[in-house]
């Protein structure tokens, strides 16, 4: 690659660097999420300082076209993350549904309680005898 | 009411319901009048119409569902729901007329036998169901992977009229497939739990309201995530029976 190639390709790894850490500041990354993006400007940073180091690569392994490296790292990394978010994406669903059930199911027994306190009678003593113990009888 | 202990001989009929407001009062009373001393429980899947309003003034316990989570998710709220107070049993049953109370006793009696659960086939060989082509078709393919999984045979993996028994119930509660054709995957993973799984005839209704859920892009769809989700059921080993009964 051209000294500019080198050079524009350092000036956007560095404003994507300052980018994502702004963001994980300010909370709006998690910090887990960003070591991903900050791993793969780390590569790209490397690329970019070392002249020699992606055509040298490229040539060790047999790619005629020495830039496709470059697109075929950034693509393996970008899929290495979309695969890793597919993962979260997953748990968080698990989660809200979890959560969606338990606030249904909690919510039947605040309103049962609200009506049981409501109720000027006492709770209502129950049709069969008070320990019907459901016929499972354990004698010693 | 909010004792559990009492529950353990009582049967627990789960409606999954979402936006079944034509169908679920003529549902529920039906249910009312044939097995009077039922529990009925309605798990309302978000809908946008009254149908949780309509399941309480009809003498039903609805669990009011936040947002639709699918039937898959509406059935684990009822399973976990029947498990949190301790029913021994508990039947599943659609809100839209398509079943037949008067047909519980049939899905029941196998679970005296010692089945873990029952499911009530439209096409073991009782009443006149029909389907069209295609779908009878679509139906074939996964009942004959269900087959090659469960290491049994089954006519209707589809069927929403099913009866379980507190073990399954509590493997259900947390472990539901939570998707569209939650049945054919529940059956499966049942099966491989090393479940008593058993089919019984019955007779069914065509739909008398509502819509069945067949638009065929989507239906394409369920059967690839479907295939690929059943080639994944894990070969678990079910918990140790205890020396219960």
């Amino acid at each position: 690659m051209s000294l500019r190639a080198h050079i524009s390709l350092a000036v956007l790894v560095a404003l994507s660097i300052i980018a994502i850490v702004a963001l994980v500041r300010r909370r709006h990354l998690k910090a887990k999420y960003s070591l991903l993006w900050l791993s793969l400007g780390a590569v790209m940073v490397v690329i970019a300082a070392v002249p020699g180091l992606l055509d040298w690569t490229a040539d060790r392994l047999g790619i005629w076209y020495q830039p496709t490296l470059l697109i075929l790292l950034g693509l393996a990394l970008l899929l290495l993350i979309a695969v890793h978010f597919s993962y979260e994406l997953t748990r968080s669903e698990n989660r809200t549904r979890e959560l969606a059930e338990q606030l249904a199911l909690l919510r039947l027994r605040v309103t049962e309680l609200q009506r049981s306190i409501d109720t000027p009678e006492p709770v209502k003593t129950s049709d069969e005898s008070p320990s019907a113990s459901a016929g499972v009888d354990e004698t010693s | 009411m909010l004792d559990t202990i009492d529950n353990r001989n009582k049967v627990l009929v789960i409606i999954p319901a979402f936006n079944e407001h034509e169908t679920l009062p003529s549902t529920l009373a039906e249910l009312q009048r044939v097995v009077p001393d039922f529990h009925i429980v309605v798990v309302d899947d978000g809908s946008s119409d009254d149908t949780a309003d309509l399941a309480e003034a009809n003498g039903a316990v609805c669990v009011r569902l936040p947002f639709n989570l699918g039937i898959g998710g509406a059935l684990r709220t009822g399973f976990r729901f029947a498990v949190e107070r301790g029913y021994g049993r508990a039947i599943q049953f659609d809100a839209d007329g398509q079943h037949d109370a008067s047909q519980i006793a049939a899905i029941l009696a196998p679970l005296d036998d010692g089945a873990d659960m029952v499911i009530g086939s439209r096409f073991a060989g009782v009443g006149d169901y029909h389907v069209g082509r295609s779908r009878g078709f679509a139906m074939g393919i996964l009942r004959w992977s269900i087959h090659r999984l469960a290491g049994k045979k089954f006519t209707d993996t589809s069927s929403g009229f099913r009866s379980f028994d507190a073990e399954l119930l509590s493997m259900f509660s947390t472990d539901y497939p939570i998707e569209y054709m939650d049945s054919a995957e529940a059956l499966v993973l049942a099966c491989r739990a090393g479940f008593d799984v058993r089919e019984v005839p019955v007779t069914m209704r065509e739909r008398a309201g509502g819509q069945a859920s067949n638009r065929s892009f989507r239906l394409v769809y369920h059967y690839l995530r479907v295939l690929v989700s059943l080639a994944n059921t894990p070969r678990r080993s079910r918990a140790p029976k205890a020396a219960t009964s």
